[in-house]
């Protein structure tokens, strides 16, 4: 993995992604506001009428969440296994926005779910693991914030996050495994999607942009972390 | 009538969340490099 390692440099990677950074903003907009177009412009479904168009915040909040854990999870085996010296802060950076976009998944799923299933919330398995899911991010950030020391909070957070990842195949399984409220998977499929294209496009359009806007802000707060670890450092030499 | 009980909050939810984590990414990042400019400073 000589590239990742190429990474491992502070320096080279605040030149890297500043260089990259102008371009990943401006595809988040463009897939952004296509996703949204399309999305406002899509007809109400036969079925679920106008609430359809929560599918399109739902998903790509939902999606974004487990990848940003996904992210998290490969950060903290680099921080475990190799010492490399900005998985760790990546993996922090991430946290924050994770828990976000899981707080958006749940928020708007209890929106969508309420006028589909007569219910804000139910103890089904999909929904009880993505809630799990929020917990655990949240218990990332109170890891990292109760250990004052860096390196011991590196590690702590890494093995909670490689043991919650745990949780990321029983969400996206639990609806195989258990009988669940919540709809199957209908989208990466054997055959196919089984939703009509005027939904599809503008999901995504939507999940692209979810992504991307991730990955921006992402490269964002790892460059911010950088530039206060070096502020940190600056003031210790200064003091000494 | 979903549409101003479900639809509306789920967007605005979104905006309000995205909106908030956007700004305070920006303004994180806006008072690091200001803090290390003035420490860099001879």
């Amino acid at each position: 993995m000589p590239s990742l390692f190429v990474l491992a440099n502070p320096k080279r990677f605040l030149d890297l992604s500043g260089a990259v950074l102008p371009w990943l903003a401006a595809a988040t907009v463009l897939a952004l506001g296509a996703g949204l177009t399309l999305g406002w412009r899509a007809p109400p479904d036969y079925q679920q009428g106008d609430s359809v168009k929560i599918m399109f915040l739902h998903v790509p909040a939902a999606w974004t969440a487990m990848m940003g854990y996904g992210l998290i999870a490969v950060c903290a085996l680099f921080s475990l296994v190799w010492r490399h010296p900005l998985a760790d802060v990546a993996a922090k950076a991430a946290a924050p926005m994770g828990a976000a976009f899981t707080f958006l998944g749940l928020v708007t799923g209890s929106l969508w779910g309420k006028p589909m299933w007569g219910a804000w919330w139910v103890w089904d398995a999909r929904l009880t693991s993505f809630l799990l899911l929020l917990f655990l991010y949240l218990g990332l950030i109170a890891l990292r914030n109760a250990i004052e020391e860096e390196t011991r909070a590196a590690r702590a957070c890494a093995i909670l996050a490689l043991v919650g990842a745990a949780n990321l195949p029983i969400i996206e399984f639990s609806v195989d495994w258990w009988t669940t409220l919540h709809q199957g998977e209908s989208i990466f499929r054997a055959g196919g999607p089984t939703i009509s294209a005027v939904f599809l496009w503008p999901l995504a359009s939507m999940g692209i942009g979810y992504t991307l806007l991730f990955l921006t802000l992402w490269t964002i707060r790892i460059r911010t972390e950088i530039i206060e670890r070096r502020a940190r450092s600056l003031l210790l030499e200064s003091a000494a | 009538m979903s549409y101003a009980e479900y639809v509306v909050p789920a967007f605005a939810v979104s905006v309000a969340v995205l909106g908030i984590m956007i700004a305070q990414t920006l303004r994180a990042y806006t008072r690091a490099k200001r803090q290390l400019t003035a420490l860099e400073k001879p």
